[in-house]
């Protein structure tokens, strides 16, 4: 089994703003910060991540906000450069980190699909030739030569997804961007995934739907805070996580006390 | 730590890194051919005179100059309008690609987050949109000589347009790609700009002729990198000759571009994540 995408020790920190003025008003104010660089401000995304991918693998990202997902997804698609390790790729990326990103909203859906197909990394007669098949798979025949800013977002994300999808990459990173769009286009987005992986193609996908994610994947990775948790079979990643997550606070339980006190104030009145 | 797209397995060697970059060329040259009908697209879409207003800007600024010179200042010069419009269109093309390439990036944050964009691409496009409106004014300059003059344009500008387009467009690419990455990092460099575009335009030979210019201060028209494109620029199209300073004009074109290529390499890669 040939290998499709490999990390070894991947490390990404980003610099933060330093704090106070910046920029010529720093220089006015204080002409010697030129030569004082700012005390600097780093923020650890990714910790020594090691992990590898065979061609055709489907595996599963999940983790709490802010635990570096989107990083690891930006550094394998090429749009962020590691601080240390080496990030290695095989075949073409479609990285579906935010469906749409790069459209201009005067545009027609057309133009928008052969620009952002271009933009994939996909030669102009191919997009050409695929162009029916998008707007097929969109579903948006009627509305395919009217400006996007009329359509609905979810017609905008099913019009990304179906570029996306239609540029048959040979690897696909899907960053939480099956969450839009009706139960219909869900589901065959997920047949079309399904499809694609069994074509060959490597799939990362990341997601907060853990019912979803032992479905589909082949393997699962657990970010917590920048580190690889655990990596392996999605049925033990998904319970570990379950079990580490219930001790957490969790955002919605807020929103969940409030149901209970209504449900709880309508029968009491 | 190495590049992020080098096939499996091993380790990319520069003849191999070349290489790959030569065989993206062709899809390369389609997107930006793409990224390029989109800016036009987008900025005529709904006008009714389309492309015709590239010439309007430059027009309108040249009566302005006319009146303010010749009539107010009563400078003499032969054939003034003409004269303006030689130095003009050429100044338009490179002040108004300069003065959108500090946002280019902050503008299109979508695109630099989310997609693996090469970023030269980006203002490739963008230069080379302002390329074509600077294309729609050379036969109108043509057309308006040969109703001066009696006489249509030399065969010299069949050598003289391309050579300085080339040398203009990569002085411009090259001013864009460092000023729209540096912009990511340094935001006042967006009014610095502008402000200095302002100072570029009065120190260069635009509304007076380089004779008017003290011979001893011709190394300050020289030292200007818009200069010497401006000077051979009229020597061109008003009197048909290809000027010396054409080779002082490459001379910028190519300091420009090796700084570019610098500010490129080394901040390039982060503004992904300071944009």
């Amino acid at each position: 089994m040939s290998t499709a995408v490999s990390l070894e020790n991947v490390t990404k920190v980003f610099r933060l703003e330093p704090r106070g003025p910046r920029g010529l008003k720093a220089l006015v104010l204080d002409p010697r910060s030129l030569f004082r660089p700012a005390p600097r401000r780093v923020f650890c995304a990714l910790d020594r991540v090691s992990l590898s991918l065979a061609r055709g693998e489907t595996l599963g990202v999940i983790g709490a906000n802010g635990a570096g997902k989107s990083t690891l997804l930006a550094l394998i698609g090429g749009i962020l450069r590691p601080t240390s390790g080496s990030v290695r790729v095989a075949g073409r990326v479609a990285p579906l980190l935010e469906l749409g990103a790069g459209f201009s909203h005067e545009l027609t859906g057309r133009e928008n699909a052969i620009v952002n197909g271009l933009l994939l990394g996909r030669r102009r007669r191919d997009v050409d030739r695929s162009l029916d098949a998008v707007i097929e798979f969109a579903g948006i025949e009627e509305f395919i030569d009217e400006p996007l800013k009329s359509y609905s977002s979810g017609m905008r994300a099913r019009l990304g997804f179906a570029i996306a999808v239609q540029a048959h990459p040979d690897v696909l990173l899907v960053d939480e961007v099956l969450s839009v769009g009706d139960a219909a286009f869900r589901a065959r987005s997920l047949d079309r995934i399904a499809e694609m992986s069994r074509a060959g193609a490597t799939i990362l996908f990341v997601t907060h739907d853990l019912e979803l994610v032992s479905r589909v994947s082949d393997r699962v990775a657990w970010l917590d805070r920048g580190a690889l948790a655990a990596l392996g079979p999605p049925e033990e990643v998904v319970a570990s996580y379950r079990a580490e997550a219930r001790v957490r606070p969790r955002a919605e339980s807020a929103l969940f006390a409030l149901a209970r006190e209504r449900a709880a104030s309508a029968e009491s009145a | 730590m190495s590049s992020t797209t080098s096939p499996l397995p091993g380790d990319a060697t520069l003849a191999t890194r070349l290489s790959r970059g030569l065989g993206l060329l062709p899809q390369q040259c389609e997107l930006v051919a793409a990224l390029v009908a989109r800016e036009l697209k987008l900025r005529y879409r709904g006008t009714a005179l389309g492309i015709v207003w590239s010439l309007a800007n430059p027009l309108a600024f040249c009566l302005v100059l006319y009146l303010a010179v010749r009539h107010v200042m009563r400078v003499e010069i032969e054939d003034y309008p003409l004269f303006l419009l030689s130095a003009l269109f050429p100044w338009q093309w490179l002040s108004s690609s300069v003065n959108s390439a500090s946002t280019l990036f902050t503008s299109n944050v979508s695109v630099i987050k989310k997609l693996p964009l090469p970023r030269l691409s980006l203002c490739l496009s963008s230069v080379l949109a302002e390329t074509i409106h600077f294309g729609v004014t050379i036969p109108v300059f043509g057309a308006l000589l040969w109703i001066a003059h009696g006489t249509p344009p030399p065969l010299v500008w069949l050598a003289g347009v391309p050579l300085l387009v080339l040398i203009q467009t990569v002085t411009t690419v090259s001013l864009v790609l460092a000023i729209a990455t540096a912009n990511v990092f340094l935001r006042d460099l967006e009014q610095l700009v502008r402000v200095l575009l302002l100072l570029v335009f009065y120190v260069t030979p635009i509304l007076y002729p380089l004779s008017m210019v003290p011979a001893d201060l011709h190394w300050l028209v020289a030292l200007n990198p818009v200069g010497p494109l401006v000077v051979a620029w009229r020597a061109l199209l008003l009197d048909g000759t290809l000027s010396p300073w054409i080779a002082i004009a490459a001379v910028h074109a190519v300091w420009l571009s090796a700084v570019a290529f610098l500010v490129h390499h080394r901040a390039g890669w982060r503004v992904p994540e300071a944009v």
